[in-house]
């Protein structure tokens, strides 16, 4: 091979890369054209939190908490968005090649993601430049051009990566030790995992995010009352200047601003907007009524304007209908589990503790488990039931000529295999957060487990979800579930080297690592025993 | 040269020990309008779903359109149009918002029909179907289905939720818009009359198996019932489908005898009675 075949195959390596990650500007048919909602969502959270901080507290602790909070909140929700652009890709129509892109812009975006998936990979120790990473990229996302958003990110990425690799490596901070130390407040960390899963699957319904909002404020009201339920008020490593109460009003006061913009950005009328714009009408005036998720009639202001930064922006919408799509009905139900589950277990976790004494933890580990156990059979009981009804929906597409799957079975198949792994990242989260409470396990380590979780499941999704909606035959599938056990077990075995001061803390990562046996077993079944599946196949 | 649109031989397909196609063979020619008859369980959806892919089966080999039904080409896709027994739409969007999603997949779309029809049929454009009723999204769903102008349709009993009003209406766009477009229709239903205004041949299904398929004209001429002593319509055993049904002295049997041969017959079994069966009464004994 030499020299110009070698350029060439990694240019066009990198293009398919590009292709994957210009995602930004698939499918508006779907209605998935979440960028500009969650841009503005997200600098409005920003803007918003930090001036609530420095109204209410004024320290430079408060800001950075605030920081901190929005840029979590990014990363896991880039991360979403990402995975279901990914996922659209897969879509021939949705396939937009970059137009006229030049080699050198391929090779720097391609180096630039490529660190930046590694870096992904050893947040455990850099994520603060992470979230500073994904924040830049956003900003980009707003310059007018193409080209020009390819290359700005870029280049902003490979200056934070090498940023953050010199700082890593030296021990240092570039912008500050408060900046570089709010950034690695892991209490913040765990807090928002733990949101950022419950928003990941809570935006898709409608009255849900409601119900998760009661759930937040209970949570942080069980903190404000310093009755730590969580632990969380207790752990400050960095010994930062705040107090406890400006500590938890902050949370709340965020978590209210970000789901209430939610609500507003992302269960909103985005959809229609998304689709309407096929009908290539150009919306003007002062406000013009839309349709709202709710089903009223609503007014929007200044259309116009929201248009023009939505072509500006070009990126997507409403990755919600997207990841609704996909998974069908399976949230809805997961959700509403899910919430139950946490419901019972912060609402009578709470009461409970409040009326046994400190030293009694045995009847508190006991009423977990009698919340716990029926729910690990109920919700995958559940969901199962819940494909079946689903089935039409697939039916229908499956006859739809440009559909990403081949093979109607491979794409029962990825559905079946989806849900198995949002059951298990769910219940190991669930898992943990118990734990995490009988055994005083520190919720930092349970934080940062939480957050490897999150992302590792939803980056197994999108590989299981990409793989089966190309193959031609189920075969893959198994190779697929050896794939998918390798990319746990690093998972696994960093959280057990995590949690090796703590005896305790060997539980959750081994019942985490047992549910994704689990998972995975029940994964091969289904394309061992394919007749099990709803829709049948050709070759039980 | 092969101008089967549907090609099954031998087709097995059970459900946990239920057999719903037994070494089922049925073809269907192109331009062809078939009506599938059977009872409730005789396997009619089945075959349907195993046609399209949609689900597997045990023996035998099926062709939709020459394509393995598992790794439909697509241009096959873009040919065929399906309305489910039980249709199950996106609920979260509009029908408009529904329509313009599906219309991204094809490279035919009719607006002007699926405007059309949303209209006549009185079909929100407002509302998110999942409120839509069961007759409305029944018939979004055929609307979807006609959209984009297929050669080939597929429909799984379409008109069991409709009111007689709506049946008129989706019959009305069938025979104008499809069959005037010379496509192929694979159409069930148990509704005999909406298939005598349709259908062009008629296929009987009973316990998985393809009972007969015939033109229906010529099926409804040659739908009689015997009735006669015992040993003489023994003597027509060859056009009896179904057994006997001895009252006394005398028996019954429905039977199955080309136009030209019944004058022959009354001529030459002057003790048989021959008459003539309403399609329904055909297909109720002939299936029972």
């Amino acid at each position: 091979m030499n020299a110009a075949v070698a350029s060439d195959t990694v240019v066009r390596l990198g293009g398919r890369m590009m292709e994957m990650l210009s995602s930004m500007r698939v499918n508006y048919q779907v209605g998935h054209t979440l960028g500009l909602t969650w841009l503005r969502v997200y600098l409005g959270v920003a803007v918003l939190s930090v001036l609530i901080a420095i109204l209410l507290w004024g320290t430079a602790a408060s800001v950075i908490n605030a920081l901190t909070i929005v840029s979590v909140g990014i990363l896991v929700v880039w991360w979403f968005q990402f995975v279901s652009a990914m996922y659209a890709m897969s879509t021939p129509q949705n396939m937009r090649l970059v137009p006229n892109l030049r080699r050198e812009t391929v090779w720097l975006m391609s180096l630039a993601w490529v660190l930046t998936a590694l870096l992904l990979v050893t947040f455990f120790f850099l994520v603060q430049w992470f979230f500073l990473a994904v924040f830049c990229m956003l900003a980009a996302a707003s310059l007018p051009n193409q080209r020009q958003r390819f290359a700005a990110t870029g280049f902003v990425s490979m200056v934070i990566l090498c940023a953050a690799v010199w700082q890593g490596m030296a021990g240092t901070s570039l912008l500050g030790a408060n900046f570089s130390a709010g950034l690695m407040l892991d209490h913040a960390v765990a807090g928002w995992a733990m949101m950022a899963g419950m928003l990941a699957v809570i935006g898709l319904v409608r009255v849900l995010p409601i119900v998760g909002l009661v759930l937040w404020l209970l949570w942080v009201g069980t903190m404000m009352f310093n009755t730590r339920i969580f632990g969380m008020v207790v752990l400050d490593p960095l010994q930062l200047v705040y107090t406890a109460t400006s500590q938890t009003s902050l949370y709340l006061v965020s978590a209210a601003a970000f789901f209430c913009l939610l609500l507003v950005g992302m269960v909103g009328s985005a959809t229609d907007r998304a689709l309407s714009r096929r009908a290539e009408v150009t919306p003007s005036g002062w406000g013009v009524a839309t349709w709202p998720w709710f089903g009223k009639v609503g007014w929007q202001w200044l259309p116009g304007f929201d248009y023009f930064l939505s072509r500006a922006l070009g990126a997507p919408y409403d990755f919600g209908r997207l990841m609704q799509f996909t998974f069908g009905r399976m949230l809805h139900w997961s959700t509403l589990c899910w919430l139950a589950m946490l419901w019972l277990l912060l609402g009578g976790g709470f009461l409970f503790m409040l009326s046994v004494p400190d030293g009694d933890r045995g009847a508190m580990s006991m009423l977990f488990a009698i919340i716990f156990i029926p729910n690990a059979v109920l919700l995958p009981s559940a969901l199962i039931r819940a494909t079946y009804r689903v089935r039409a929906e697939h039916q229908m597409l499956s006859l739809t000529p440009r559909w990403p799957a081949p093979v109607s079975l491979n794409r029962q198949v990825a559905w079946h295999f989806a849900k198995y792994c949002m059951v298990a990242t769910v219940l190991g989260m669930v898992m943990m957060a118990i734990f995490a409470i009988v055994y005083k396990i520190d919720v930092v380590i349970v934080g940062k487990f939480m957050l490897t979780m999150v992302a590792t499941g939803v980056v197994l999704l999108a590989a299981v979800l990409r793989c089966h909606a190309r193959m031609k035959s189920i075969d893959l599938g198994l190779v697929m579930a050896f794939w998918v056990t390798l990319i746990m077990l690093p998972n696994v075995l960093v959280t057990l080297t995590f949690s090796s001061s703590y005896s305790p803390g060997w539980f959750p990562p081994a019942a985490f690592l047992g549910i994704t046996m689990l998972a995975a077993w029940r994964y091969r079944q289904f394309l061992r025993y394919p007749k099990s599946l709803p829709a049948g196949n050709a070759v039980d | 040269m092969n101008t089967n649109i549907i090609e099954m031989q031998s087709v097995v397909k059970s459900f946990t020990g239920k057999l719903a196609l037994n070494r089922l063979d049925f073809s269907l020619a192109s331009g062809k309008i078939v009506g599938l008859l059977g009872r409730n369980g005789a396997g009619k959806s089945t075959l349907m779903e195993c046609v399209l892919g949609l689900r597997g089966i045990q023996a035998g080999t099926i062709a939709l359109c020459g394509d393995d039904p598992n790794a439909l080409s697509q241009a096959t896709r873009g040919r065929l149009g399906y309305v489910p027994q039980q249709t199950d739409l996106f609920g979260w969007m509009t029908a408009p918002q529904m329509l313009s999603f599906f219309k991204a997949f094809y490279p035919v779309w009719n607006d002007n029909k699926t405007n059309a029809l949303l209209d006549r049929w009185s079909i929100s454009r407002t509302t998110l179907i999942s409120r839509l009723s069961g007759g409305e999204k029944q018939r979004l769903a055929i609307i979807r289905a006609l959209a984009h102008e297929p050669d080939v349709l597929i429909l799984d009993e379409p008109v069991a939720s409709l009111d007689p009003a709506g049946r008129r209406d989706f019959l009305r766009e069938l025979v104008d818009s499809v069959i005037a477009r010379n496509a192929t229709v694979l159409f069930s239903t148990h509704i005999l009359t909406d298939l005598e205004r349709v259908a062009v041949d008629v296929a009987m299904m009973k316990s998985g198996k393809i009972l007969l398929q015939a033109e229906l004209d010529t099926l409804s001429a040659e739908a009689v019932r015997l009735t006669g002593t015992e040993p003489s319509l023994k003597k027509l055993q060859a056009y009896l489908l179904t057994n006997l049904v001895v009252h006394g002295v005398t028996a019954t049997a429905v039977a199955r005898i080309p136009a030209a041969e019944q004058a022959q017959l009354r001529v030459q079994h002057p003790e048989i009675t021959i008459e003539h069966m309403s399609l329904e009464d055909f297909f109720i004994e002939v299936t029972a």
